[in-house]
């Protein structure tokens, strides 16, 4: 039971390519990020989505970060070098969102405008606790790999 | 005269508490800088007892203000997925 890596929920991924054709637009769709504890035990080969298992339970909220999580903006999906790699990079403005939040270990990226609500990736953080305070998450520049990325190799 | 309280100590560089106030340490009422482990937003910056704590390189900042506040800035690497191509034989 924990976090251990950050990752890409792969039926997401699959459903994308395959017959289930499951829509998600990571530019036009409402995109959520939210906050998890360590109790949770991930699995990126089987996990699909935001209040289905393991997260329909653990979420992490308080303050002004409701349950859900906080939507996205300035979303974009861009080519890059990732060190060295062609890279898919998608990318959005970094979030600052007040907020009481005990023990969060990761945070899920999901549609919040799909049914279920499609999880696509965990990113993996330390134990982060804020009081009465802001929560500030600054992704990553798009040529060091944004918020997800994926690599030709 | 630069007055240490000015700066939010960056305790992810040892040398800092070793060596003095001014090395390694973020100069919060100007740039809000700390060149070991880069900018740390203005907005964020504290005096006097607020305490700046530094985890994992710099992609984990905690700032802890005397009231009790507490504001966090994470900087998490992305998540990544690879696609991996086999060329054949032509």
């Amino acid at each position: 039971m924990a976090i251990t890596e950050s990752g890409v929920l792969f039926p997401t991924l699959r459903d994308q390519w395959d017959a289930s054709q499951i829509g998600v637009d990571l530019i036009s769709d409402t995109i959520k990020v939210a906050l998890f504890s360590d109790s949770i035990t991930p699995n990126f080969g089987t996990d699909t989505a935001y209040a289905v298992a393991p997260y329909d339970a653990n979420e992490v909220s308080g303050g002004s970060w409701s349950a859900g999580g906080v939507t996205l903006s300035g979303n974009a999906i861009t080519t890059e070098s990732v060190s060295g790699t062609p890279s898919w990079v998608f990318d959005a403005t970094d979030v600052s969102n007040g907020a009481t939040i005990t023990d969060a270990m990761g945070i899920l990226v999901y549609d919040d405008t799909n049914s279920p609500k499609h999880g696509i990736c965990l990113i993996d953080l330390v134990t982060v606790v804020t009081v009465d305070g802001t929560l500030e998450i600054q992704w990553t520049a798009p040529g060091s790999g944004g918020i997800l990325n994926q690599a030709y190799s | 005269m630069i007055r240490e309280e000015t700066f939010i100590k960056c305790p992810a560089n040892p040398r800092a508490h070793k060596t003095g106030p001014l090395k390694g340490l973020v100069l919060a009422s100007d740039h809000g800088e700390c060149k070991k482990h880069g900018v740390v937003s203005k907005a964020k910056a504290g005096r006097l007892a607020d305490l700046m704590k530094v985890t994992q390189k710099g992609t984990h900042f905690e700032l802890e203000h005397p009231s009790g506040q507490r504001d966090a800035i994470l900087r998490p690497a992305p998540a990544s997925a690879k696609m991996r191509i086999i060329h054949g034989n032509h």
